[in-house]
């Protein structure tokens, strides 16, 4: 094997002691290798070609099957656009109602419970009602020293000594309650 | 290589085998006319025949199947050196990582396979030739081997390779000086 023209001027332009080398290949080849290597490969390409062949998908799909399937996932899309919404779909826009309604049941609450009369305050205010002839009239037939000593319409302490059983019978009794 | 076989048209190969018909007797022909070289191609940079001959068979399963679309933008001659180009680049990578020590760029995998090889004898020039050209970096390798053995013009190497004519010159400039001063360095 001798080195092409350009190659050697290249070599030399170079200044290169590579342009005096030969460039025989030293490797060692099979014998016959290179009259066998074709029928070789052409056979081993086509046992591969078979083998694949062989090894193809086993399925088959509707004809136009792929051509078809974007126009068919755009319909898809475009009818389910249009479909009525669910309540599921309708999440979004209950939110706000939901607030609206929970403000709204704690303003009612709220309202109710500091409007709700308190029965401690109906009591005493029912007692202060009650005519003055009437409670010394009470007294005198219940014959209570303490009662009678320290009466007064504002003292709460005589009244402590009456259980509140005692107080509402007596009211109901007088027409009061 | 014979008469015949270097007679027949690389488009003429092409065309025959679009031709169902025709199709494996064009693609004998095609394996006839290029083997050797590719062979070589290959050979040089692996070392070893058995290796060459596993590759060599992956280039020609790869063109079976995709000569079809062969566009013939490039020629047929470039477009399987590409293709036996990749497929060595590529089983190089894969020797590179299954040995278990890591290497430079300036490795080769196969060095030690060289020094293995029958009739190997490290006074011979041929064979300190092939010692220096493996200790090249694996792309100045390429440029080396397609440069000064397949002599392949640089207008063709930029395709195969998809480099710069330029970028190449100063790269086979830059090898050769390593080849160099490699065999300088271990005269006899």
């Amino acid at each position: 094997m001798t080195k092409g023209n350009d190659i050697q001027v290249e070599l030399k332009e170079m200044n290169s002691k590579l342009a005096q080398l030969p460039k025989e290949m030293p490797f060692d080849v099979p014998d016959n290798y290179f009259n066998a290597v074709t029928d070789n490969i052409v056979e081993m390409v086509l046992a591969n070609d078979f083998i694949e062949q062989q090894s193809a998908n086993p399925y088959t799909v509707p004809e136009q099957y792929f051509s078809a399937f974007p126009q068919k996932i755009n319909q898809k899309i475009k009818e389910e656009t249009t479909v009525t919404p669910t309540l599921f779909s309708l999440y979004p826009l209950l939110r706000p109602m939901q607030v609206a309604a929970a403000i709204l049941i704690i303003i009612i609450g709220g309202f109710s419970f500091l409007h709700v009369p308190k029965n401690s305050i109906s009591f005493q205010q029912q007692l202060k009602n009650i005519p003055d002839e009437v409670v010394r009239e009470y007294v005198a037939q219940n014959d209570d020293e303490n009662l009678n000593n320290n009466f007064s319409i504002n003292s709460t302490y005589s009244f402590n000594k009456l259980s509140e059983e005692e107080i509402t019978q007596f009211l109901e009794e007088q027409g009061w309650q | 290589m014979d008469i015949q076989t270097k007679m027949i048209d690389d488009a003429a190969i092409v065309f025959a085998f679009k031709n169902e018909g025709r199709k494996e007797e064009a693609f004998t022909q095609l394996v006839k006319k290029y083997q050797e070289r590719l062979y070589w191609h290959i050979r040089r940079m692996v070392v070893v025949h058995e290796d060459a001959d596993d590759v060599l068979q992956n280039v020609f399963i790869k063109v079976w199947r995709h000569l079809d679309n062969f566009k013939e933008e490039s020629g047929l001659y470039t477009w399987l050196y590409r293709i036996a180009t990749n497929e060595t680049m590529t089983w190089l990578e894969l020797q590179k990582k299954r040995m278990s020590i890591s290497l430079s760029d300036e490795e080769s995998p196969v060095v030690e396979k060289l020094v293995a090889q029958k009739d190997f004898d490290a006074h011979k020039i041929e064979w300190k030739l092939q010692q220096a050209m493996q200790r090249l970096p694996e792309k100045q390798r390429i440029v080396f081997n397609l440069r000064y053995y397949d002599e392949m013009p640089y207008e063709q190497m930029s395709e195969v390779l998809g480099t710069s004519v330029g970028a190449l010159k100063a790269s086979y400039h830059f090898a050769v000086k390593k080849v160099e001063n490699f065999i300088l360095n271990h005269a006899l």
